[in-house]
């Protein structure tokens, strides 16, 4: 969306505008990221879109718009210009990565909801406990067919066809009543041991019991005849038992002897073992249950044999995991056999993804967050929904259009061609495609609306529309990846450098027909790489350097004399710029094709209706509105009045309030809601702006001076407010500068004298050395922490100042402000750690 | 340090009431030359505007500017708790975080002393024209209250008209319409206060809601007179001048009729 990052450069700029002031203006509303909105916005509980919730939002906005009397004009987007198909395409791309993801999510949740089952069936059959597991499980395991085991089993295995997870849920039902079956046996001496204190804690008997599920599912995989199976069970019982015996009571049984006995036979004698264990575990816990002495010398000593017990199949697990073919052939061998062990070794897996499951069990609420937001990833917007939203505005009678391209190009075209008297748009692209008053997240609940002007970027960031699309090279756009490695502040210093500014330059007009020029130069520079060149560079600034001096004393300049001529662009700020930077040539990346003409050419002259036809507008169709939205979604008339009434009654006066701010308060007078932060990027742009740079030194020095200045500082401030309130328009010459003054001295002036201090420190600090991050001294520690812990959120370039507009005074923690900071520390600590 | 002393305290009792109604919390900015306030409605519709000069205080002392942001309706609170012939003095720092009120009964009996907590209070600052008026029209202050209160019970909107003969407060709302037309008194008509002038270079018509007039009459204790400069197309400034420390004064938009 837009040029990454953008707005935040453009933050500062921006103005606090209330919604009302608004009122009876033409606007022209790019509706293209809309739709897109609604359907990732408005999701019920379950991350599932909202039944038509394109039409309930596009309803409350024109709702919205109406009702402040703003008279809209929407644009929608029309076709996609070939050079944002690229990104469109990739964009596609990740989509359908997510949709793949979407089903690996379920999956996950699918896996974590079964553990939950599997925890909550065992402790049901506990209370309801008998002493004839065997025999219930015997009756389980037709239930849980093989066949569908085989088909969840092997839902487990990464990659397994996408078949195995659309079973019925008998298959599921199946498992799930086989674990619990299977599961009722540990169950009940899990429910012994907490009886008496619970030592061996959940963790343990999970592991056991899923364990033992493994088992038992192995088991019928070494049973010739599934149609004898019960009678196998019995046979088990008395058989393997005894194995069981074996490998429990005799510590020096060979791990090894038992790896070579035939697999089935291995899980089964496994099994037994561990059986036995919990039987002799529980014959000695029964009669000391009454003598805590005795009670828990008898846990000891059962804790110990079952761990040897788990030693030894581990080990056995080993040796299988190195012995991996013999095991396979084991399979293989068995012919009829095959299906049912690779439901086992299946279900090995399943267990181990299952103990890996446990351990972020508790995670299922993050796990369904992130199908939730994929899901929402993944949804598409279809034309059908354009046409509801048309249909609506055809009811509310405002004027619509479709642009031959881009929504956003024809919103600023409709500016300057006049017909409308701003563009409302979140899209930083806006700008590029020439608009001049933008208004942004004018929907919010908030009683302000973001205003943003060219003009403001013009004379506070020294951006023009050139610049802008230079940006967007750098930083990356819907028409192209931008360069890997640069981020705003070094895009801004790339402009600075290699953009220079030249007198009397038209608004749109190109600057010498070749907008790339400049990036051209840049990428000249970036490829340049060789260390020769490099000192070549310096040696021929310095020829230059002892020219120039030349030339001041006998004025007989050697035109063109000198055999090595720098090239014209390399500038002075180029040579800035290049001994900053000179390491991040290796690291910034370009495309072949940088800087692409074309893009420059798609931002300033997209293809847009050029068309001067003024638009009308018509009044709302009540009846209309009610009958569809009863339609669209079954909203009762009283709904639907609810809303409409109030807009209605308000369109319908003929009166109306007119504001102070329209006689009193110049655009220039609204409140600014962010300030840039990062002194590089302050730097930058005061370099861009004409005449900036001397303000920006002036204040630097009242900022490193002591305290005494900064109260000087509010006592200019003050002056200028008291000037500016008698002066009325001359305080729009004053610019901005005593208004940043005002504000810095305010909120000065809030800090206590210690905490100023330390804001002064803070300062020079960040202004002396960019990477003294680890400096601080533990009296900053309190600062750093408080803007540290927001720091966290989102790293910005500009300090949002989304207070409410009160707060006491002199009170520490009532700071309600949010601030987006990357200030220098941060800032260069990321950037120059890429370039050192 | 700040310090102001105002014998009559009930004069800043007064004030406050004559202001929170209409704005919450406002800073008042307190200079050599004394205090001066200037703050919106919520809804930018209104403006209130107070002056009061250092030489109506017994007792005015300012060494460096400060800007107190008050909440009013708290400052009413600690207001209510002054008598009304107490002596009140406020007090605040050079960098305050609190005003301190001290009131004192009149035979000194009774000292008591409030801190108030003080506000950021960030706001638009406007840039008011200088301007001269077409038509000034000064009135007993009690007759304006009267007339705004009983139009308000008709309707909404007031449609007020300057004339050379008098000036017209026109209403109309769902039961019907009314007008009041108060003229311009002879010269010989007893008592200064009670007269009603109009001084006018031409005719002006302008509508306003009868609500924010409404909120503006709540001065009507500070003084006998009331001055409405008008204009066409502009803001109308209802201005209730104190005796011998300043006045304050209220702008407020017009309504536009867009036929």
């Amino acid at each position: 969306m837009g040029v990454h990052n953008l707005w935040q450069l453009l933050l500062p700029v921006g103005r606090r505008v209330n919604v009302e002031s608004l009122e009876r203006k033409t606007l022209a509303i790019d509706v293209s990221i809309w739709l897109t909105q609604f359907i990732k916005a408005m999701r019920d509980d379950e991350g599932k879109v909202v039944k038509n919730a394109h039409i309930i939002g596009t309803f409350r906005r024109i709702v919205k718009l109406l009702f402040y009397r703003i008279r809209p004009i929407f644009v929608f987007d029309g076709g996609t210009p070939e050079i944002k198909r690229r990104t469109v395409m990739s964009r596609k791309r990740r989509r359908e990565d997510q949709e793949t993801s979407v089903r690996k999510t379920a999956q996950r949740l699918l896996l974590a909801q079964l553990k939950k089952q599997h925890i909550l069936s065992g402790s049901t059959v506990l209370t309801g406990a008998s002493g004839k597991n065997k025999k219930q499980k015997a009756d389980l395991e037709p239930v849980g067919s093989l066949g569908a085991e085989a088909g969840f089993a092997a839902g487990f295995i990464p990659g397994a066809p996408e078949k195995a997870w659309d079973p019925p849920d008998a298959e599921v039902a199946g498992r799930e009543e086989f674990v619990a079956g299977d599961g009722s046996q540990d169950a009940r001496k899990g429910a012994e041991k907490v009886d008496g204190h619970g030592i061996n804690g959940d963790g343990g008997s999970i592991r056991q019991r899923s364990a033992a599920a493994a088992f038992a599912q192995a088991l019928p995989a070494a049973a010739s005849d599934e149609e004898e199976e019960v009678e196998w069970e019995e046979e088990e019982d008395s058989g393997t038992d005894d194995v069981g015996d074996i490998l429990l009571e005799d510590d020096n049984v060979d791990v090894m002897v038992l790896a070579s006995l035939p697999p089935e036979l291995q899980k089964d004698v496994v099994e037994s073992a561990k059986r036995r264990q919990r039987m002799l575990s529980r014959q000695a816990f029964m009669p000391v249950a009454g003598n805590p002495a005795l009670y828990s010398q008898a846990q000891i000593s059962n804790f110990l044999k079952s761990s040897r017990l788990n030693q030894k199949v581990s080990s056995l697990r080993e040796v299988l995991g190195d012995d991996g073919n013999r095991d396979e052939g084991g399979i293989g061998a068995g012919g009829k056999d095959q299906p049912e062990s690779s439901a086992g070794s299946g279900t090995w897996q399943g267990t181990e993804e299952y103990e890996d499951m446990s351990r972020d069990l508790d995670d299922e609420a993050a796990l369904r967050s992130r199908m939730r937001k994929e899901l929402r990833d993944a949804e598409t917007v279809s034309q059908e929904m354009r046409e509801d939203i048309m249909h609506l505005l055809q009811l509310f009678g405002v004027p619509y259009l479709v642009a031959p391209m881009e929504a956003e190009a024809q919103c600023a075209v409709l500016e300057t061609l006049g017909l409308v008297d701003g563009v409302v748009s979140d899209d930083s692209d806006s700008f590029l495609f020439g608009a001049r008053a933008v208004y942004k997240n004018i929907f919010d609940e908030r009683k302000y609306v973001e205003a943003y002007r060219a003009e403001d970027l013009e004379r506070e960031l020294g951006l023009k529309r050139v610049d802008l699309v230079s940006l967007a090279l750098l930083l990356g756009s819907d028409y192209t990846e931008g360069v890997k490695g640069v981020g705003i502040v070094n895009a801004m210093e790339v402009v600075r450098a290699f953009a220079p500014r030249e007198e009397g330059e038209g608004e749109t007009e190109v600057r010498g027909g070749k907008p790339e020029e400049g990036l051209q130069h840049f990428k000249a520079w970036l490829d340049g790489f060789d260390p020769l060149g490099d000192l070549s560079l310096r040696a021929d600034r310095k020829l230059v350097d002892d020219r120039e001096e030349d030339e001041a004393v006998d004025k007989a300049g050697e035109e063109g004399g000198s055999t090595r001529r720098r090239a014209a662009w390399v500038t002075q700020e180029v040579e800035a710029f290049h001994s900053k930077h000179k390491s991040a040539r290796t690291r910034w990346v370009v495309t072949e094709r940088f800087p692409d003409p074309a893009i420059y050419r798609a931002y300033l002259q997209p293809q847009v209706n050029a068309s001067t036809d003024s638009f009308t507008w018509g009044v709302p169709d009540l009846d209309g509105l009610r009958v569809h939205l009863a339609q669209k979604l079954g909203w009762p008339v009283s709904e639907t009045d609810s809303h409409l009434l109030p807009m209605l009654r308000r369109m319908q006066e003929t009166v109306w309030q007119s504001r102070l701010d329209s006689y009193f308060l110049g655009y220039q007078d609204n409140v600014k809601f962010a300030k840039i932060k990062s002194k590089r990027l302050q730097r930058a742009v005061a370099d861009l702006k004409p005449g900036g740079s001397i303000a920006l030194e002036k204040e630097e020095n009242t900022e490193s001076g002591q305290e005494g200045a900064e109260t000087m500082e509010i006592e200019n401030a003050r002056k200028n407010r008291k000037g500016s309130r008698q002066g009325g328009n001359a305080r729009l010459c004053e610019g901005t500068n005593a208004d940043v003054n005002r504000k810095e001295a305010q909120r000065t002036k809030a800090l206590s004298p210690s905490k100023k201090m330390r804001r002064v420190q803070k300062r020079k600090k960040s202004l002396g050395q960019c990477s003294s991050s680890s400096g601080g001294s533990s009296s900053d520690e309190g600062e750093e922490r408080e803007e540290g812990s927001v720091k966290g959120n989102g790293r910005g370039i500009a300090e949002a100042d989304t207070r409410v507009p009160a707060r006491l005074r002199g009170r520490r923690g009532g700071r309600g402000r949010k601030v987006v900071i990357l200030d220098d520390e941060e800032a260069s600590g990321s950037e120059h750690m890429a370039e050192e | 340090m700040f310090e102001a002393r105002l014998t009559e305290g009930s004069l800043l009792k007064k004030i406050i009431e004559a202001i929170k109604d209409l704005v919450q919390e406002a800073n008042v900015d307190c200079s050599e030359e004394g205090l001066t306030m200037q703050a919106m409605d919520a809804s930018h519709v209104s403006l209130c505007s107070l002056n009061m000069r250092h030489g109506g205080f017994d007792h005015y002392r300012c060494d460096r500017s400060i800007s107190l942001g008050l909440n009013l309706a708290n400052l009413g609170k600690i207001l209510k708790c002054a008598g009304n012939d107490d002596v009140v003095t406020l007090k605040a720092e050079d960098e305050p975080d609190t005003l301190t009120l001290m009131f004192e009964s009149p035979n000194q009996e009774r000292i008591s002393d409030f801190e108030l907590k003080l506000m950021d209070i960030e706001t638009e600052h406007l840039g008011i024209p200088n301007e001269e008026y077409k038509c000034t029209i000064s009135m007993p202050s009690g007759e304006f209250q009267r007339i705004v209160r009983d139009l308000a019970v008709i309707g909404e909107t007031c449609i007020i008209t300057c004339t050379k003969e008098g000036v017209k407060f026109s209403v109309s709302g769902d039961l019907g319409n009314g007008n009041v037309t108060v003229r311009q008194s002879s010269a010989a008509d007893g008592d200064e206060k009670d007269q009603v002038k109009i001084q006018m270079e031409e005719p002006v018509t302008l509508n306003f809601a009868l609500r924010y007039l409404g909120f503006f009459t709540k001065a009507t204790p500070l003084g006998s007179t009331v001055k409405l400069h008008m204009s066409p197309d502009v803001p109308i400034v209802v201005e209730y001048p104190i005796d011998g420390i300043g006045s304050i004064s209220y702008f407020l938009a017009p309504k536009i009729d867009e036929d």
